[in-house]
């Protein structure tokens, strides 16, 4: 009996160990803005409370998706991730979902890859990190993708209760073709959302004032995100992301598709032949994700068997027949990544 | 044996009612709005009672604090949403422990994305390297290691009886289990980390 009350007692403190040097970060300002925001009327505001540890921080602090990774990643350009090992925590780099430009049968459309950013506690920084991605020195991994923004196109972010502001660095960030700039600016709005994990417009401002003209497109105060059907990809890559390195026998895929989207077909092919193909089947996300994803339905491919393969640089094409809204009639859709069999 | 004095001022307790009162509306008029202030009101009552409590319960579960203090997060948005339709306040704590298990859970599972994306970037030669961590890291790093070879059940009550301290009763109205279930898993999560406690040694220091 005494042992079993020690091994009891031993239990918990080592469950209490096991925690004692986790200090979590006031999310308290997270919490009220996203409940706050559900109440479209009535309700009293917030009454200020004293919170005797850790008090609420003045500046707003706002949800996130990220992440902890593993494996400091400054410049993910010359970063090559590699599939097989699996993280733990002690993070330096968070995974930021930053929307692109690429081409489908029905013209340009917005694509998401993840890039690995700075991992910080700060919104504001956070989704400048994020927005700082979208820029022609660094932009996308993923040849098939461009982005729009010039070099240093985003200087600052300040995040008020209402809106993101985004302040622009450069007048060359101001003008463009307006059809597209409609795009770019959209790459904007939902990087910035992602990055925050929360649905905010976004206001531009440059020297000090609202802009008027972003990219060439007139904009309002504030822009939302275009939900439009003709907007995003109908289906996208999300892992694996662009040069991985795979060196397991078993690999998958996921990502997300528009909800038209039928018959997620995959294909694994070296030098232009295919050398193994598969259905990829409908996967709900949930939690963090989905607000990484911004909720969008997510498909996956179950376990591939790579143990066959000689090592070599392969093309991973996942194809979605798009059966109404994004388009007239039913189209193909596909998204491509290449990836590196060891 | 005082490994656990940092949290052990947090633990359960009903600091829900702290400031809070029932929070049902006598006033037809004013339901809507009296429900919202009182949601908000314990909402952020729960919160600064239990925040940091509930993070390191699911870091206990899904071994990561970023995602741990986004569960819980979602968790009080959740009780907040569903406060109307909660049939008695008083159990709100109740909810929402149940809320952050069940996110943890779902979090574990659809792991996909963003994690897995994460964890592929991961490479040996980032890791910290051996003489980084100090003893006391690597204990609890080694614990919550443990933790995550468990099966789910047993983790899922293993953290909730001697992390929160609660009853059989609790944990198995927590989890949606009988009272027996609990007692098994606990049992045999129990006798799975016995190894980690001999390690440790009776002070738990890992070089006991």
């Amino acid at each position: 009996m005494n042992d079993d009350m020690d091994h009891e007692d031993r239990l918990r403190a080592l469950f209490h160990d096991a925690v004692s040097d986790v200090e979590p970060r006031d999310r308290l300002a997270d919490v009220r803005r996203r409940t706050r925001a559900r109440r479209t009327s009535g309700g009293r505001h917030w009454a200020p409370l004293l919170v005797g540890a850790g008090a609420v921080a003045a500046t707003v602090v706002a949800a996130t998706f990220v992440f902890g990774g593993l494996g400091d990643d400054p410049e993910p350009d010359h970063d090559i991730p590699i599939a097989g090992t699996s993280s733990t925590d002690g993070p330096t780099t968070a995974a930021a979902g930053v929307y692109f430009v690429g081409e489908t049968p029905t013209g340009p459309r917005l694509f998401r890859e993840f890039q690995a950013v700075t991992r910080t506690a700060d919104p504001e920084q956070k989704v400048l990190y994020a927005l700082q991605r979208l820029t022609f020195d660094l932009g996308p991994r993923d040849p098939d993708y461009r982005t729009l923004w010039p070099s240093d196109s985003f200087s600052a972010v300040r995040l008020e209760d209402d809106r993101i502001v985004v302040e622009l660095g450069t007048d060359g960030a101001l003008t463009g073709d307006s059809g597209l700039g409609r795009l770019g600016v959209q790459q904007a709005v939902y990087t910035a959302e992602a990055a925050l994990g929360e649905r905010l417009p976004l206001a531009f401002e440059w020297n000090g004032e609202l802009a008027r003209e972003v990219l060439g497109l007139f904009v309002a105060a504030t822009v939302d995100r275009d939900s439009s059907f003709a907007l995003t990809a109908p289906v996208n890559i999300s892992d694996p992301s662009e040069g991985l390195r795979v060196d397991v026998d078993t690999w998958s895929a996921n990502g997300t598709m528009s909800t038209n989207v039928r018959r997620v077909a995959w294909t694994l092919s070296l030098d232009g032949d295919v050398v193994l193909r598969g259905r990829a089947e409908p996967a709900a996300i949930d939690g963090p994700d989905a607000r990484a994803t911004l909720g969008a339905p997510g498909w996956e491919t179950g376990e591939i068997d790579l143990s066959g393969l000689a090592p070599g640089d392969y093309v991973f094409e996942v194809t979605g027949l798009d059966v109404g809204q994004t388009s007239d009639a039913a189209r193909e859709f596909s998204d491509t990544r290449t990836i590196t069999v060891r | 044996m005082t490994a656990y004095a940092a949290t052990a001022g947090i633990a359960p307790h009903p600091a829900w009612e702290i400031g809070v009162t029932d929070a049902r509306p006598d006033a037809q008029s004013n339901a809507e709005s009296n429900a919202g202030s009182d949601a908000d009101a314990a909402v952020e009552a729960l919160y600064l009672a239990h925040w940091d409590q509930l993070v390191r319960l699911s870091v206990l579960l899904v071994h990561d604090k970023g995602m741990a203090e986004e569960i819980v997060q979602d968790a009080l948005v959740a009780v907040h949403q569903k406060w109307d339709r909660l049939t008695d306040h008083h159990k709100a704590l109740a909810y929402l422990r149940q809320a952050v298990v069940n996110r943890s859970r779902s979090a574990l599972r659809h792991r996909g994305v963003v994690s897995r994306y994460l964890a592929r970037q991961h490479t040996p030669e980032s890791a910290p390297g051996a003489d980084q961590p100090v003893l006391g890291d690597s204990r609890r790093q080694m614990v919550l290691d443990a933790l995550q070879e468990l099966p789910r059940r047993q983790r899922e009550v293993l953290a909730l009886r001697y992390y929160l301290d609660l009853s059989e009763a609790e944990i198995a109205e927590t989890l949606g289990i009988s009272r027996g279930a609990v007692k098994s898993h606990a049992s045999r999560g129990g006798a799975a980390l016995r190894p980690i406690l001999e390690r440790l040694g009776p002070d738990l220091r890992a070089d006991g």
